[in-house]
């Protein structure tokens, strides 16, 4: 793996550009796009959770309205009950003299109340009581239970309280019937005399609690979400769970509906997370819906699941980007680090191969023409080495031959002991010159004129050893003698024709040395009239053999020339019998 | 190269992420299926307000923790072979747990252990001694009631040391001795009453009649009565009433009904002690789930009963005791 965890000091610290970049880019992604999916989740249950509480709104609306017009309803039936006459003439104070005289009443209010009890199957019953002490219900035969006092049950009471105005009970027992104990909503409300002033009577309405709990069990608030109610004090008055509520078995967050019409509110108590939403009803009642906000989103978890999905894919996606970016931007870096590293290794035909026009592809041609550079400077430095070594070599090996010096001391011994002292001095005074230009090091490059002295000096030197047997002639164009060339390239080509052309001729062998200028170069040649060199020599010379019977001559004066370029060199022309000739094309050096 | 590793592996590891996520998800999903629970009641007589409010209870709870609930029982409660074969019924429906009010423990025994077998979880329901056999009991104090319905005579007797005796049914034993045992207690403990004895009675109505009738006319001195069931009360209530000793002996009935209801309205039953099924069947099924979720239940909880008088039998409370909404 890319990350070394002991080279992880920090978070950040990778070994390559595209680990950090990566890295980096990843980092950010992957932060943003958490972020942004948090956000957006988070809005759309927002969203979602709002458009729940509308619709629990609206749902909880209908139930009112629902309940609205069931209570409405009784009021309706209060009002006609109220308005009729039989009814109001049966509980006014007036006295029917006997039974006879009630039975007509009785039966008259009976059917009408009959006749809106078959209308309504939600009314349980309808009935009036006098304060007269009469009563007349939707039954013919009505007995009323003895051990119910109706003073005491509470529709009646707060009846009379209200003096008037309608009052709606919380369900409740019906026990005032003889034999029946129906769960109804009562409303309640008292008769009012002609004056409008003195009550006369109670007038109730029971509508069967049955209607109340359909309405209520059969809304569907999500799976485990319910309705309940609550009275103006706080009272349930229905509830699913409401006898596990009276045994504390439950709690019901109440205190929040207080001193509130409507609204909704989110509560966590007893654990799961609710959705309250309520509304107060014109008839005192504050309807209830309570939802599990884990339900609200019926498919809650596909939902996680889908953003979770798009969030994981757009990750991959970025990822991938970001590797792809990282490795792109970096590929260049990388390209030019392992040209480098050919360079490090001595790879000086390495070239970066980097075309693009930005920084990197800069820095790629910058570091073509660096590596260009040294390339050259590298190529002068060993050519400069190589030129200055050969030729120092090839000063040294050619050095005079020891048994030209032995020959020429010899020759001065012998000259010496006949007396011939003009000779000694002129072969020493040349010997001594010749020596001393061989010595002198100080300059590589000498003047023709001066290299010619030195030829001639040991021509001097040789043509007095060898007396009639050798001739010389100097014929070099006095237009170049200024020009310079190497030292000592001629004294070894006059030693060679000497030694192998002349010594070994019968007769007179002559030698000539001539130059001019042809075409910008110097051409010298050393001509002799010996005794030629064999074909197969020759052939050998050619191929720049080294001449094994100390033939040293040719090939060490043709190196050293050629070391000045590949346009001169040394050249050999012989015939066996009538002479050689050899030619050495040189620089012009001013 | 490990650069192309490193990508491929990051990859790799999201890949696996994100399958992963989506197994655990769909795996959630398809596996949080609804819990079955089934429900064996002693009896599944729509007539028996006890057993069809216990059912309201259950279907509560069903509804509150997202369970399915089944409800089955035999015709009646005597009927112990009808049950056995309600609960091999139900095993083979292969429920997550079963809520089961044994009729009669002994022969209920072998199905118990068939469900232990099937790996079902058990929650049993107003079954005092069968504990053992089971993760969780539901039932009501039955001593506790007594002691209350004998606290309550005490209450009711002006004078010191009034006798009282108590009327037992033959059948229910179980249930009977703990409610005597609590009112014996209670009698005992109070200088009001003097216990003189527990006279056992033929389960029905008459027969509880006829012994309450011999009873008072042996015993002319009593006054006070505490009867162990419903038939017993009505029986002994007659009994009272035939001799014009209304409010004269104070009756203490269990268990309630409408004839119950009027009695208490005419002031012949002072108080009857109630239980609370819808509580029981609701707690039932919460125990059930919470043994299904892995949570340890309370290994016995009582669901305590109450005592109803003339005076709160109408509250807002009560009323639902003695008349059960019960959807028919």
């Amino acid at each position: 793996m890319a990350i070394d965890r002991k080279a992880l000091p920090g978070l950040f610290k990778f070994k390559s550009i595209q680990s950090s970049i990566s890295v980096s880019f990843s980092c950010l992604i992957l932060l943003s796009i958490t972020v942004i999916s948090f956000i957006s989740y988070r809005l759309s249950a927002d969203a979602v959770e709002t458009n729940s509480e509308r619709y629990i709104s609206e749902i909880i609306q209908q139930v009112g309205m629902n309940i609205q017009s069931y209570v409405t309803n009784m009021e309706n039936i209060s009002t006609l009950a109220l308005t009729n006459k039989d009814v109001k003439y049966y509980i006014s104070g007036t006295s029917f003299v006997s039974e006879t005289d009630r039975r007509p009443y009785e039966k008259r209010i009976s059917d009408l109340f009959q006749s809106i009890l078959i209308t309504r199957t939600d009314i349980a019953s309808i009935m009036v009581f006098g304060y007269n002490g009469r009563f007349v219900s939707d039954r013919r035969i009505t007995s009323l239970n003895p051990n119910a006092k109706l003073e005491d049950q509470p529709w009646y009471k707060n009846a009379r309280k209200e003096s008037g105005k309608s009052v709606i009970s919380a369900p409740h027992v019906q026990n005032i019937i003889q034999n029946e104990y129906r769960w109804v909503v009562s409303l309640s409300r008292e008769l009012k005399s002609a004056d409008g002033i003195a009550g006369e009577g109670i007038l109730l309405v029971d509508l069967n609690l049955k209607v109340i709990n359909d309405i209520c069990s059969h809304i569907k608030l999500g799976k485990r979400g319910y309705v309940f109610i609550v009275d103006r004090d706080g009272n349930i008055v229905y509830h699913p769970r409401q006898q596990l509520i009276y045994s504390n078995l439950e709690t019901e967050s109440i205190e929040w509906l207080q001193n509130k019409s409507s609204g909704s509110f989110i509560t966590s108590d007893g654990g799961e997370k609710r959705i309250y939403t309520f509304r107060d009803t014109p008839f005192g009642w504050k309807i209830v819906g309570v939802a599990y906000a884990s339900e609200l989103i019926a498919n809650q978890t596909q939902f996680k699941l889908s953003y979770l999905f798009w969030c994981v894919l757009g990750v991959a996606v970025a990822l991938l980007l970001s590797f792809t970016l990282s490795r792109r931007l970096s590929m260049p870096i990388r390209q030019l680090q392992g040209s480098m590293k050919q360079l490090e290794k001595g790879n000086l035909d390495i070239r970066s191969d980097i075309h693009s026009t930005d920084e990197i592809g800069q820095l790629g041609r910058t570091f073509n023409i660096m590596v260009g550079k040294i390339r050259e400077l590298m190529e002068q430095i060993i050519a400069g080495e190589e030129l200055k070594r050969r030729s120092e070599m090839k000063l040294l090996q050619a050095q005079i031959n020891p048994h030209f010096l032995y020959n020429t001391l010899d020759s001065i011994i012998w000259m010496a002991e006949r007396q011939k002292s003009a000779e000694v001095v002129q072969m020493t005074s040349s010997l001594s010159k010749l020596f001393r230009a061989i010595i002198n090091k100080s300059e590589d490059m000498i003047p023709i004129r001066l290299e010619l002295e030195h030829v001639s000096n040991y021509l001097l030197i040789q043509k007095m050893r060898y007396k009639n047997k050798l001739d010389y002639r100097i014929d070099v164009d006095p237009r170049i003698w200024h020009c310079k060339v190497s030292k000592i390239v001629l004294q070894p080509l006059v030693e060679n024709a000497i030694y192998h052309g002349i010594k070994n001729k019968p007769g007179l062998g002559e030698i000539t040395i001539s130059g001019h200028e042809a075409e910008g170069v110097i051409v010298l040649k050393v001509t002799d009239n010996g005794i030629g060199i064999p074909p197969d020599k020759l052939e050998q010379m050619g191929k720049r053999q080294a001449n094994p019977s100390g033939g040293i001559g040719v090939p060490n004066v043709g190196e050293r020339i050629r070391l000045l370029g590949d346009d001169y060199g040394v050249a050999v022309k012989s015939e066996a019998g009538i002479g050689t000739e050899v030619t050495l094309v040189l620089p012009k050096c001013e | 190269m490990h650069k192309r590793t490193l990508l491929i592996s990051v990859l790799l590891v999201l890949a696996a992420g994100l399958f992963a996520v989506y197994g655990v998800e769909t795996l959630r999903m398809s596996g949080g299926k609804t819990r079955q629970i089934a429900v064996i009641m002693k009896s599944g007589d729509i007539r028996s307000e006890f057993w069809q409010t216990f059912g309201e209870g259950v279907k509560a709870a069903a509804k509150r923790f997202d369970v399915n609930a089944e409800i089955a029982g035999p015709l009646s409660e005597s009927d112990a072979d009808g049950q056995i074969k309600a609960v091999n019924e139900a095993i083979a429906k292969k429920p997550d747990a079963i809520v089961l009010a044994a009729t009669d423990e002994a022969k209920l025994k072998p199905s118990v252990d068939k469900i232990k077998k099937a790996g079902i979880k058990l929650v049993s329901v107003d079954t005092a001694s069968n504990a053992g056999a089971t993760e969780s009991v539901i039932a009501t104090d039955q001593t506790e009631a007594g002691k209350r319905a004998g606290l309550h005579l005490a209450g009711q007797l002006t004078a010191n040391a009034s006798k009282a005796f108590i009327l037992k049914s033959a059948n229910g034993a179980a249930e009977a001795a703990e409610r005597e045992e609590g009112v014996r207690a209670a009698l005992s403990g109070s200088p009001q009453a003097e216990y003189i004895g527990t006279f056992t009675s033929e389960g029905t109505e008459d027969r509880a009649y006829e012994t309450a009738k011999l009873l008072l006319a042996s015993h002319s001195d009593v006054k006070g009565i505490v009867c162990l069931n419903e038939k017993m009360t009505l029986g002994a209530a007659r009994a009272i009433k035939e001799k014009a000793l209304t409010g004269e002996i104070k009756l203490i009935g269990f268990d309630s009904s409408i004839y119950i209801v009027k009695l208490l309205e005419e002031g012949v039953v002072q108080a009857t002690v109630v239980q609370k099924p819808f509580n029981m069947g609701f707690l039932s099924i919460k125990s059930a789930v919470q043994l299904l979720s892995g949570i340890k239940a309370n290994p016995k909880q009582y669901v305590e009963s109450l005592v109803i008088t003339k005076d709160n039998m109408y509250s807002q409370q009560n009323q639902q005791l003695l008349f059960p909404i019960v959807e028919r």
